[in-house]
Parts: C-alpha cells; sequence; structure tokens
C-alpha cells in the first residue's frame, strides 16, 4: 500500500486496569472513506482519541500523513462563553484563512451539512444536539481536511442532512481527500465505503478493501458490510 | 500551522474566557470601591496601603477554573486542539491571566497615584510595594493554577480563601503564644529559625503578608515557590488526558 494518509502500528492504551486497546494496526489508504467498526466498548473511540493527541498511547506509533486533520466528535461539546461565530473565526485563523475565504467557505459547507449560519451569533453551547453535530462537521470542513476523522458521523443528524453528509463524504473522496468513520450505523456508512478495519475487544481484527475482501470470501459479492461485521466481530 | 497563529489563537480564547466570566470587571470594581471609601472615610495614604495590601487578590480571583473543568468538560476535544494542543493552551491560561491581572493592576496604581497628586497629596508613589505585590499576584496565580489541576471550577480559589480564613482565625485565637513571630514581622529580626520558618509557612498560604519593608526579603521564597508551582502545574499538564464528558 502506497503513500498512506494514517499509519497505526501496535497502539495500545488502558485506563487503570481496564485495557481499552490492546494491539490496534491499521492503514488509512489516501483517497479512500474507511469505515472503522466494532462493538460496543470494542475501543474505537479510544483509539481516534489516541490518534487524535487527546489521550497518550502507552505503545505503538501513530504516524498521521495528511498536512491538514479534521476531526468530528461523536457528541460536540462547545465552551458554554463561545459563539458559533468564535469557533468560526479561531479555526480561520488557525488555517491562515483571509475573511473573504472564510466567508465563502462558509456560504460553501453551511448548506452542505444543513447548518443554518443565523444560528452562528448565538452561543454553540446551547444548540440543539443536531446543531452542534453540523456546526462541528462545518468547523472540522473549513480548514479543507485532507484526512477527516469522524467519530460516529450520523448520530444527531436528520435524515435529509445524513443524505447530504454522506454525499460530502464521495466529494471528499473524489478530491483526493480522505475520510475515517468510526460508526455503528453500519448500513449508513456501507454506502460510501472503500475499505474497512474491524476492530474487537481492543484488537484490530481486520482490514481490507470491502469490494476485494467479499470477492475474495465466500461470503459473496452481494454480501455487505454487515456480513463483514459479523463475520469478525460477532 | 506556524506557532505564531495557534498562539495567537490561545491568547483569543484564554481572553473570551476571562471577558465572559466577568471577574476582570468585577474585582477590580470592587478593590476600586473599598479604595475610594477607605480615602473618604480617613485618608489618602490609607487607601492607598488597602490598595497595596489587597490588589494581589485580583490575580487570586482571576485564577478560578483554569484547568480541570475544561479538560473534562469535553470542548477542548475539538479540532482546535489536536495533535496535543490543549496542553499548550492550557499551560499559556497562568501566564495570560497573570499579564491581565497585572495590567489591570498597574492601570489602578497609576491612577491612585495620579489622584493623590491631583488631590496635593505629592508622596512619592510606593512602586517597590507595587512590584512586589505583583509577586505576590502572580504566586496568586500560580498557585490557583496548580490546584486547578485537581479542583474543579472556582473551588481552587475558594480553598485559598477558606485556608486564609482559618489561618487567621487560628492566629487571633493563639495570639498570645505568638507574640515572638509578631514582633519578628514588625522588626524583621528574627530570634530563631523555628519563628522564621513560622513565617514562611504563614507567607506561603497568605502571601500579602510580605507586603511590608521589613517583610521584602521573603519575596524570595514566593519567587521560588512560584517556579514550583509553575513547574508542577506543567508537569501534570503534560501528562493530562482529555477526560470523556
Amino acid at each position: 500500500m502506497t503513500d498512506p494518509a494514517l499509519e497505526v502500528r501496535g497502539l495500545a492504551k488502558s485506563f487503570g486496569p481496564v485495557r481499552a486497546v490492546k494491539k490496534a494496526d491499521f492503514t488509512v489508504r489516501r483517497g479512500t472513506v474507511t469505515a472503522f467498526l466494532g462493538p460496543n466498548g470494542a475501543g474505537k473511540t479510544t483509539t481516534l482519541r489516541a490518534v487524535l493527541g487527546f489521550v497518550a498511547k502507552d505503545r505503538g506509533e501513530v504516524e498521521v500523513r495528511a498536512s491538514r486533520v479534521g476531526f468530528v466528535p461523536e457528541q460536540p461539546v462547545f465552551f458554554p462563553w463561545l459563539r458559533g461565530l468564535d469557533l468560526v473565526r479561531l479555526t480561520a485563523r488557525l488555517a491562515a484563512l483571509s475573511r473573504d475565504e472564510l466567508e465563502r467557505r462558509i456560504n460553501t459547507l453551511a448548506p452542505l451539512v444543513h447548518f443554518d449560519r443565523g444560528l452562528l451569533l448565538r452561543r454553540a453551547a446551547a444548540y440543539s444536539g443536531g446543531n452542534r453535530k453540523k456546526l462541528a462537521y462545518l468547523l472540522g470542513l473549513l480548514t479543507s481536511p485532507d484526512l477527516l476523522i469522524v467519530d460516529e458521523p450520523f448520530s444527531a443528524l436528520d435524515p435529509p442532512a445524513i443524505r447530504d453528509v454522506r454525499a460530502l463524504f464521495v466529494a471528499l473522496r473524489e478530491r483526493g481527500g480522505t475520510v475515517l468513520l468510526s460508526t455503528h450505523l453500519i448500513a449508513e456508512v456501507e454506502r460510501v465505503c472503500d475499505d474497512f478495519i474491524v476492530i474487537r475487544e481492543g484488537v484490530v481484527v481486520a482490514q481490507d478493501n470491502l469490494a476485494r475482501f467479499l470477492r475474495a470470501s465466500n461470503l459473496g459479492p452481494e454480501a455487505g458490510l454487515e456480513k463483514v461485521f459479523f463475520l469478525f466481530a460477532g | 500551522m506556524p506557532a505564531r497563529d495557534w498562539l495567537a489563537v490561545a491568547v483569543r480564547l484564554a481572553w473570551l474566557k476571562t471577558r465572559a466570566g466577568r471577574v476582570w470587571f468585577i474585582a477590580p470594581a470592587a478593590l476600586l470601591a473599598v479604595v475610594a471609601f477607605a480615602w473618604v472615610r480617613s485618608s489618602y495614604e490609607t487607601a492607598m496601603k488597602f490598595f497595596l495590601s489587597l490588589f494581589p487578590y485580583l490575580f487570586l480571583f482571576l485564577g478560578a477554573d483554569m484547568v480541570r473543568s475544561e479538560a473534562e468538560s469535553g470542548a477542548l476535544e475539538s479540532g482546535l486542539f489536536l495533535e496535543g494542543r490543549f496542553r499548550a493552551y492550557l499551560l499559556l491560561k497562568g501566564p495570560f491571566l497573570a499579564a491581565v491581572a497585572a495590567a489591570i493592576s498597574l492601570v489602578m496604581f497609576a491612577g491612585l497615584t495620579l489622584a493623590g497628586l491631583g488631590a496635593g497629596r505629592p508622596g512619592p508613589p510606593d512602586a517597590a510595594r507595587f512590584g512586589l505585590g505583583l509577586v505576590a499576584g502572580v504566586y496568586y496565580i500560580a498557585l490557583a493554577g496548580l490546584l486547578s489541576t485537581r479542583l474543579r471550577a472556582g473551588s481552587n480559589v475558594l480553598v485559598v480563601v477558606i485556608a486564609q480564613a482559618a489561618a487567621l482565625l487560628l492566629a487571633m485565637f493563639t495570639l498570645s503564644s505568638r507574640a515572638g513571630l509578631l514582633n519578628a514581622m514588625e522588626t524583621g529580626v528574627w530570634p530563631d529559625f523555628k519563628t522564621r520558618l513560622e513565617f514562611m509557612a504563614a507567607a506561603a498560604l497568605i502571601p500579602n503578608l510580605v507586603l511590608t519593608p521589613p517583610l521584602y526579603p521573603f519575596c524570595l521564597e514566593l519567587l521560588v515557590l512560584t517556579a514550583m508551582a509553575f513547574v508542577w502545574q506543567r508537569s501534570i499538564i503534560r501528562r493530562m488526558e482529555l477526560g470523556k464528558p
């Protein structure tokens, strides 16, 4: 595999006596949408948090080869003293965006994620769960990331927003971007993902290209991601 | 991303939080009211003494809720704080708040000095005492920052205030047995090491105590404790992980 956007080798993380991630080895190919799957408590979120630097890993290597990383958390939380506009401006400052460029990107991205830009003047912590998620998408995409990591991409979103966020992942891939989605909603992610990674009890037990795996396995090409999930995650 | 851009973002974030908290406005206003009251009821000199004794508390109150609540809130788990940038933000808050409190204190001190001159009280401004008050203030910030790695919200400040009140009560009830200490504090002559150690412990809890001329040398103790508190806080934050809300 050439030039991955993200490479994780031998990652392990414990919280006291609990071994949340025992051994995570996987690679996310550049220009793909990759589904990161696993049952509850398998270690998906901890793995992502270690990759993003929110928790320190006990062992292993994380190599992020993307120059700009975007992140959308499962349940975004915002400081109660910040308006949506403050967050947008701070993110733009971080990405060295000009005022005009910021305006242009907000005008482009807000409709794509169904975010009402009128909300920007209100405190972000007071938004509904769905609007907080949409703002998190807006912030995650504002810097034009070449690697977008999303934890539970469809949680709190309404069906039209889910449809358009799915289309957004496809659009990102088509312009060479990479998307890593950690999710339980296999049916939703199946329609857009190229590759899959399965983690079970803190160990990455499978990784492959979905179409190739289905062709090569005895599941048959018509079998879906759900069958793959049950095959590895039980 | 250039470090300069990140520093600007972190400073802006720290300022937005400080501004929203309103302590930056309420605490100086309360101090101003005390000073004005002292001037009206007593004299300019008394008012200045009040100001110089109390302004380090501006630093303490601004240091409320610096680390733990934010680390546990979930709000740092965003694209702004990837790659461990949340640690840099939390570490920056101490120096930033110290700079804000110092700026407010300086404006108030200059205003009070000018008001004194305007009222025909041309006594020399006590710049040395003001400077040492800044040392005590920065110590308060370092102490508040260290405590806030363990204590949530404003309880880091509350603990200091309660401990100070308890220490003052204890001192009041044991006044007769502390004549040697009180005398040494007045004269700056220390009869033995135990008395000196006793004062050092008191100064670590109430740094404002060192703001009288015979006790100025104890500011060195505050400087050492400030450095230790910042180093300790830094080591805690460098190992810190964000908790799930």
